[in-house]
C-alpha cells in the first residue's frame, strides 16, 4: 500500500508521550474554572476560560505523545528542538517512542489494545484509510474541524494558499481527523519525478546536441556506446542506466512517456474520467522503442534489477566515467554531489518527443495531501492545546527551526538583494552551514522528519548564493531543473487522494498488487525480449483482464465519482 | 589404552573427501565474512563506489567510530545482554524440565502432553491477543514480556526429549532408583550432568534467539531505553532499503543523510553486534566434545 | 523391563514428582500460548476495537474467501510451498554433513576454529546477506562475473534472471544456517558411545563404514525428529528475505503468501485478515506435519508422539 511505503521513507518522530496512564493531568485551576467543558473531550471546544490561548501556558500541562525516534536524530529528550518546544509551550510532553521500523504495526497494536496516548505523530504515519477506520468508524480519533476553526491560525493560512487541502483532509463523514504533511508546501522537485540526466561532456565529445526526439536520443546513445566519449580506448561506456525499487529510477518510466501518459499507478485522470494505461497501443509502441534500445546494447542490462546503491556505484565509478545517462528522481541517487567535477557534467534532459509527435511528462499540477501525520485521540484531555502545538508546525518559524537548526548556527537572516530558489521571491534567510559532507552525526539541533505538517514554502525563502551547481545549492538546482520540465507537463489531472469504502479497499489493494506485479514483470520482459511484443501482446492483454485490470479502473472511477 | 588405528586406503579417501568438503565450505563461508569485515573498515566513499571486494579499501575506523558514538547502540547492548542472560537461564531451565518429563515413557500423560505442546507450534492467537493479554497482566514494557512468553520452547523440548532417550541409558535410572533416588534426584544427579551437550544446544538457541530478536521487543516495549541492540541495528539498515516509488515529497537532504549513515554503519554494526557471541561460543563448544559422557556410564 | 516389585512400588509413589515438574512447562504454555489463542476468533470476526474480540460481529469465512479468491492465490501458494520444500530438502543434509565432518577432525583447535567460522554467518542479518549476494553476483562489479570474464566468458546478469531467485534464496539460506544447525547434530554425536567405535574398529570397519553404521544410526532419532518438526513449517515462510529479494523480473516465482499479504497492506489495520491467513497457514502446516509424522513412524519407529 502506498502509505506503508511513504512511512517507510519518512519517519517523523512524533513527540511521544509516555503511555503511562495516557496522562494529561489537568491542573486544578483549569478544572475549577470550567469543569464541564474541560471534562468533555468530544467536542473539543472547551473554552479554557481564565487562561490565555497562546503559549506558554500559565500552568504546565502534561500530554502523552506517540512519536517516532529516527535513527538520524539523537534521543528526542536530548534534542534541542524538542526541549525548546516544551519550554515554549510549557507543556510536558510525555513520550512513547518507537523506531521507524515497525512504527505502524506498533501503532495499530496500541490502538487495538485501547491503550494509547493523547497525540500520535509521525510523518505519513496514517493513511486516509486509517483515518476512516480509526476516526469515522471507531471514533478513537477526534474530529478536528472546530478546533482548527478556533485555534488553527496557521493551518487556515495554509488552506488559503492551497484550497484543495481542506477537502483532501476531510473524511467521508465530513470530519477532519488528522493533519497531514506537506513538505515545504508540497512544492518542489517532487512534482515531477521522472527525470533523465545526461552527461553533457560526452555530448560534446561525440559532437551531438541535446536530443529532443526519441530517434535523436537513440543516435546519441549509439554514439555514446561506439565513439568512446570517455576517451580511454576501451568500449566500456554504458549509454543508459537506471535502477529499480527506488525513486523513479527505472529507465522505461521516462522513455515510455514519449509515447503517451505513463506512470506506475497504471491509470490516470483526465476531465473526470479515469483512463487505463497498460492496454493502450501507445504503450506498445513505446515498448518497441525501448526494446530496440535494449537490443542494441544501449541500456544497461542491470538497470532493471539493480538497486540504488549499485546504480550509484556505476555513476561514481572511480577514475573513469562510464555512464552516459541515467534516470532517477534526483541526481544525488546516481552521483556523489560533492564530487563537483562529475556532478557538473550531468544535466537534466527534457522529455523526448515520440514518433507520433507526442511529448509530455507527468507533472503534478497541485500539491495534494493525504493521510495524517498528527492526530488527537479521544484520551486527550486538552485537545485545544494539542491542536495549537500542531499549528506551530504549520508555520514558517517552527519549520525552519526544526528542520534547519538554530539561528546563527545553521542559518541567519538573508542579505539584501538575494533571492530564493525560484529566483523571484526575495530571500528571508540564508544557510550558514550546509553540510553536504553528509555526516554520521545524529541531529541535535534539528529533528529531521520527526514532525512535519502543513508547511509553507519555507525552502524558497532561503537565499541561493553562489553557483547553483555547487553542492550546497543542491535543492535549488533540483528545483530549477524541475521547473524547466513544467513546460512539458502531460495533459492529465492530479488524482486526489481516494478513500475506498469498506471492502472496496481490500479489493483495490488486492487488484493493484496483482496488476503491479504482473505489469512491471511484463514490461521488463517485453523490453529484454523475453516476451515478443507483437506476438505476445494479445495474451498480455488477456492476462491483464483476467487479473482484473478493468475492474480496478472501474473501482477507481466509482470511488472518484463518489467523492 | 592407546589404539593406533591404521589409516587404510579407504580411510584416506574418505578423509580426503571430508576435508575437501570442509575446505569448500570454509572458503564459501569465509569469503563473505571477510567481505563484511573489510567493508566495516573501508571508507564510505569506497563503499558507495563499490570498490570493496576482499580487503578493506581506504581503511579507517569511521564505521566503528560512528557506531560507538551512537548512544543508542550502547544502551541497546546492555539491554540485549540482560535479556539474553535472563532469558537463556529461564528458557533452558523450563525447557529441559519439559524435555525430561516427556522422556519418561512411564509417565501416563506423556502423549497428551506432547500433543498439547505441539499444538502451540502451529496455532497461536497472533500479535493482538498476545499483546492484549500481556497488557492485562501488566507485563508490557517490562523484561517479563521478553523472557516469559518463549521460555518453554516446544521444538527444543522435543529434541531434548529425543536426546535424553537416545543418549542416557535406562540402566542409570534403575541404578538410581535402586539406590533410593526419586525422579527429581535422577534428574539433577544423572540427567543434567549427562545432558550437557543438549543443554549447551538449548542455551545456544535461547541465547541466539534473544540476542537476535527484535520483533517482540518492538511490540511489547515502549521505552526507547529498553530497546535491544537489534532494533537499533535494523532501524539504521531499513531506513535506506526502501521503496520510494510513491512518495509525495522526497527531502533530498534527509535521503542523502540516511543513505550515507546506512552505508557507513551497516557493516560495522554487524560486527559490533555479533562479536560478543562469537567470542563466547568457543567456550560453550567444549560441551559438545565427545567423551564427556563415557566416564559416567562405566563408572 | 525390570519388574522388580520394589521398583514398581517406588514408581507409583514418585510419579507425583513428574506431575509437579510437568506443571512448570505446562503453566507457561497455558498462560502464554493457550490464553491468547482465543484470538483465533479474529479470523472469523469483523474486528472492532471498541467492541473487542468477543464483542465484534461475526464475519464467517469472509476473510478466508478474500484470500482464496485473489486471482493469484494459486501462484502464491505454489511459490510458498516450492520455496519451503526446496529449502528444506536441499538444506537439510548440510548441517548433518557438517557435523559428521567436524567429527572427523582430530585437532581440537582446528575443529573449534572451523566450528566458530561456520557459525558466524548466522549473525549476519538478512538485509546484509542479500546485499552481499547482490554484490557477489552483480553484473558489473561482482566477483563471480569477474571470474567468468577471466575465463573468457561473458558476464551474466544473474539478478536479472528469474531462475536465479530460488537457488539464491535456498543457498544463501544454507549458508546462513548450516553452521548453526550443525550444533544440534554435533551435540547428538557427542552422545555416541565411544565403545561402539572400538567395537566397529575391531570388526574391521574403516572410518566411512563407522560413520554409516555407528554414527548415523545413533543420531537418527534426532535427525528424524528434526526433519518432522521442520516440515511443520512449510507455509510459515518468512516474509522479509523474500521481500528483499524480489524484483520486477522474478515476481512470478517470488511472490509468496506472506509478501502478498504485506504488499496489499491489508495487514496494517485488518487484523482479521492477517489472522485468517495465519490460521490457514497453521492448519496446512499441521496437516502436513501429521502426515509426515505418521509416515516417519511407519518407516523408522521414531516419531513425535
Amino acid at each position: 500500500m502506498k502509505f506503508k511505503k511513504l512511512i517507510a521513507v519518512f519517519l517523523a518522530a512524533a513527540m511521544v508521550c509516555g503511555t503511562c496512564a495516557c496522562g494529561s493531568s489537568v491542573e486544578g485551576t483549569e478544572k475549577d474554572v470550567d469543569a464541564a467543558a474541560s471534562e468533555s473531550t468530544d467536542t473539543g471546544s472547551s473554552a479554557v476560560a481564565g487562561e490565555s490561548e497562546g503559549f506558554p501556558l500559565a500552568e504546565p500541562v502534561t500530554i502523552s505523545v506517540f512519536a517516532i525516534q529516527l535513527s538520524s536524530v539523537v534521543d528526542l529528550e536530548q534534542n534541542t528542538v524538542f526541549q525548546e518546544l516544551e519550554e515554549y509551550t510549557n507543556v510536558n510532553l510525555d513520550l512513547t517512542l518507537v523506531p521507524y521500523d515497525g512504527a505502524s504495526e506498533k501503532l495499530n497494536l496500541m490502538l487495538a489494545s485501547g491503550e494509547y496516548p493523547d497525540i500520535i505523530m509521525g510523518c505519513y504515519l496514517l493513511s486516509s484509510q486509517d483515518l476512516e477506520k480509526y476516526g469515522t468508524e471507531e471514533q478513537i480519533l477526534i474530529p478536528l474541524n472546530d478546533l482548527i476553526e478556533e485555534y488553527g491560525i496557521h493551518i487556515k493560512e495554509r488552506w488559503a494558499e492551497h484550497p484543495n487541502w481542506k477537502d483532501e483532509m476531510t473524511s467521508s463523514d465530513g470530519s477532519i481527523y488528522g493533519i497531514p504533511t506537506a513538505d515545504s508546501g508540497g512544492e518542489g522537485h517532487s512534482d515531477c519525478s521522472y527525470k533523465m540526466w545526461i552527461n553533457t561532456e560526452w555530448l560534446d565529445a561525440v559532437g551531438m546536441d541535446m536530443p529532443q526526439t526519441t530517434d535523436e536520443f537513440r543516435d546519441v546513445l549509439m554514439a555514446f556506446k561506439n565513439d568512446d566519449p570517455n576517451d580511454n580506448g576501451i568500449m566500456d561506456e554504458i549509454p543508459l542506466t537506471g535502477a529499480t525499487n527506488t525513486w523513479s529510477a527505472d529507465p522505461y518510466l521516462f522513455l515510455l512517456n514519449a509515447f503517451g501518459y505513463f506512470d506506475t499507478n497504471y491509470y490516470y485522470l483526465k476531465d473526470g474520467v479515469v483512463n487505463s494505461i497498460l492496454d493502450k497501443d501507445y504503450v506498445k509502441e513505446g515498448l518497441k522503442y525501448v526494446h530496440d534500445l535494449y537490443e542494441n546494447g544501449l541500456i544497461d542490462p542491470a538497470a532493471f534489477t539493480q538497486d540504488e546503491s549499485q546504480m550509484s556505484a556505476v555513476g561514481n565509478n572511480a577514475d573513469t566515467i562510464i555512464a552516459g545517462a541515467a534516470t532517477c528522481g534526483h541526481v544525488g541517487m546516481f552521483l556523489d554531489i560533492n564530487n563537483s567535477e562529475r556532478y557538473n557534467q550531468y544535466e537534466i534532459m527534457m522529455p523526448l518527443e515520440g514518433t507520433d509527435g507526442y511529448i509530455g511528462i507527468p507533472y503534478r499540477k497541485s500539491a495534494t495531501v493525504n493521510g495524517a501525520s498528527f492526530v488527537i485521540t479521544d484520551k486527550c484531555q486538552n485537545p485545544e492545546i494539542a491542536i495549537q502545538i500542531a499549528d506551530l508546525f504549520c508555520d514558517e518559524e517552527w519549520s525552519v527551526r526544526a528542520l534547519v537548526g538554530k539561528q546563527s548556527d545553521s542559518w541567519d537572516l538573508a542579505d539584501e538583494g538575494t533571492y530564493g530558489m525560484d529566483g523571484v521571491t526575495p530571500a528571508k534567510y540564508k544557510y550558514l552551514l550546509f553540510n553536504t559532507m553528509v555526516d554520521a552525526n545524529q541531529s541535535v539541533d534539528k529533528w529531521d522528519n520527526t514532525l512535519r505538517l502543513l508547511e509553507p514554502n519555507w525552502k524558497n525563502l532561503f537565499a541561493v548564493e553562489g553557483d547553483i551547481m555547487d553542492a550546497t545549492n543542491y535543492e535549488a538546482r533540483l528545483y530549477a531543473d524541475t521547473v524547466k520540465l513544467k513546460a512539458y507537463a502531460a495533459d492529465a489531472d492530479t488524482i486526489p487522494p481516494l478513500t475506498y469504502a469498506g471492502d472496496d479497499s481490500t479489493t483495490f489493494s488486492q487488484l493493484s498488487t496483482a496488476i503491479k506485479d504482473y505489469a512491471s514483470n511484463a514490461i521488463v520482459e517485453f523490453i529484454t525480449g523475453t516476451r515478443d511484443i507483437d506476438n505476445g501482446w494479445d495474451s498480455y492483454l488477456a492476462d491483464l483482464n483476467r487479473l482484473g485490470y478493468q475492474d480496478m479502473i472501474e473501482l477507481v472511477q466509482k470511488t472518484y465519482d463518489a467523492r | 589404552m592407546q589404539k593406533r588405528i591404521k589409516l587404510s586406503k579407504e580411510d584416506r579417501i574418505y578423509l580426503g573427501i571430508v576435508y575437501l568438503f570442509l575446505g569448500i565450505f570454509t572458503v564459501c563461508t569465509l569469503y563473505p565474512l571477510i567481505y563484511v569485515v573489510s567493508c566495516s573498515f573501508s571508507s564510505p566513499e569506497a563503499l558507495v563506489q563499490g570498490r570493496v571486494f576482499f580487503l578493506p579499501v581506504e581503511p579507517g575506523l569511521q564505521g566503528y567510530r560512528a557506531v560507538l558514538n551512537n548512544t543508542r547502540v550502547w544502551r541497546g547492548y546492555l539491554n540485549t545482554i540482560i535479556y539474553t542472560v535472563f532469558g537463556t537461564v529461564l528458557g533452558v531451565m523450563v525447557t529441559i524440565i519439559g524435555a525430561y518429563v516427556l522422556s519418561r515413557k512411564e509417565f501416563p500423560p506423556r502423549k497428551v502432553l506432547t500433543a498439547i505442546f505441539m499444538v502451540t507450534i502451529f496455532f497461536g492467537g497472533g500479535t493482538i491477543p498476545t499483546y492484549l493479554w500481556l497488557n492485562n497482566m501488566k507485563m508490557l514494557n517490562t523484561i517479563w514480556a521478553i523472557i516469559l512468553p518463549g521460555a518453554f520452547n516446544v521444538w527444543l523440548a522435543v529434541v531434548g526429549r529425543t536426546f535424553i532417550q537416545s543418549s542416557i541409558p535406562e540402566e542409570l535410572f534403575e541404578a538410581t532408583s535402586l539406590d533410593g533416588g526419586d525422579y527429581i534426584q535422577y534428574f539433577s544427579r544423572v540427567v543434567i550432568p549427562l545432558a550437557k551437550p543438549i543443554l549447551a544446544v538449548l542455551a545456544l538457541n535461547f541465547a541466539l534467539g534473544h540476542w537476535n530478536s527484535y520483533y517482540s521487543a518492538l511490540l511489547y516495549l515502549n521505552d526507547a531505553s529498553k530497546y535491544p541492540l537489534q532494533i537499533v541495528l535494523r532501524d539504521i539498515l531499513i531506513q535506506n532499503t526502501v521503496d520510494l516509488t510513491n512518495v509525495v515529497g522526497v527531502d533530498v537532504n534527509n535521503a542523502l543523510h540516511n543513505q550515507y549513515l546506512s552505508e557507513l554503519l551497516k557493516y560495522s554494526l554487524i560486527i559490533v553486534s555479533s562479536l560478543p557471541l562469537l567470542i563466547v561460543y568457543p567456550f560453550i563448544q567444549k560441551y559438545f566434545i565427545k567423551g564427556v559422557m563415557i566416564g559416567s556410564v562405566k563408572g | 523391563m525390570n519388574k522388580n516389585p520394589a521398583f514398581k512400588k517406588y514408581y507409583r509413589k514418585g510419579m507425583v514428582q513428574l506431575y509437579l515438574l510437568a506443571l512448570i512447562p505446562l503453566t507457561f504454555v497455558i498462560i502464554f500460548n493457550y490464553v491468547p489463542m482465543f484470538g483465533i476468533l479474529l479470523a472469523f470476526k469483523d474486528y472492532s476495537i471498541r467492541k473487542g474480540i468477543l464483542g465484534s460481529s461475526w464475519a464467517g469465512l469472509k476473510y478466508f474467501k478474500q484470500l482464496f479468491n485473489t486471482p493469484i492465490f494459486p501462484t502464491i501458494l505454489k511459490n510458498t510451498i516450492i520455496l519451503s520444500l526446496q529449502s528444506l530438502i536441499i538444506g537439510f543434509p548440510f548441517p548433518i554433513l557438517l557435523a559428521l565432518a567436524f567429527n572427523e577432525i582430530k585437532n581440537a583447535r582446528f575443529k573449534k576454529t572451523l566450528q566458530t567460522i561456520s557459525f558466524a554467518p548466522f549473525f549476519i542479518s538478512t538485509v546484509v546477506v542479500i546485499s552481499i549476494v547482490n554484490q557477489i553476483f552483480s553484473y558489473r562489479y561482482g566477483v563471480v562475473n569477474e571470474a567468468l570474464n577471466l575465463l573468457g566468458k561473458e558476464s551474466i546478469n544473474f539478478i536479472g534472471l528469474p531462475e536465479f531467485f530460488r537457488p539464491a534464496y535456498v543457498w544463501s539460506g544454507i549458508w546462513q544456517n548450516a553452521g548453526y544447525g550443525s550444533v544440534l547434530y554435533i551435540a547428538a554425536l557427542s552422545g555416541v558411545d565411544v565403545s561402539l567405535y572400538e567395537a566397529a574398529a575391531l570388526d574391521g570397519a574403516n572410518r566411512f563404514q563407522r560413520v554409516i553404521h555407528v554414527d548415523l544410526p545413533c543420531i537418527a532419532p534426532t535427525i528424524i525428529i528434526s526433519l518432522i518438526l521442520n516440515t511443520g513449517n512449510i507455509l510459515s515462510l518468512g516474509f522479509e528475505k523474500v521481500y528483499l529479494m524480489q524484483n520486477s523480473v522474478n515476481y512470478g516465482v517470488s511472490e509468496t503468501i506472506a509478501t502478498y499479504v504485506y504488499k496489499t497492506g491489508i495487514t496494517q489495520a485488518q487484523f482479521s485478515f492477517s489472522t485468517a491467513v495465519g490460521l490457514f497457514n497453521a492448519v496446512v502446516n499441521c496437516i502436513i506435519l501429521i502426515l509426515v509424522n505418521t509416515f516417519a513412524d511407519k518407516i523408522s519407529g521414531t516419531s513425535l508422539f
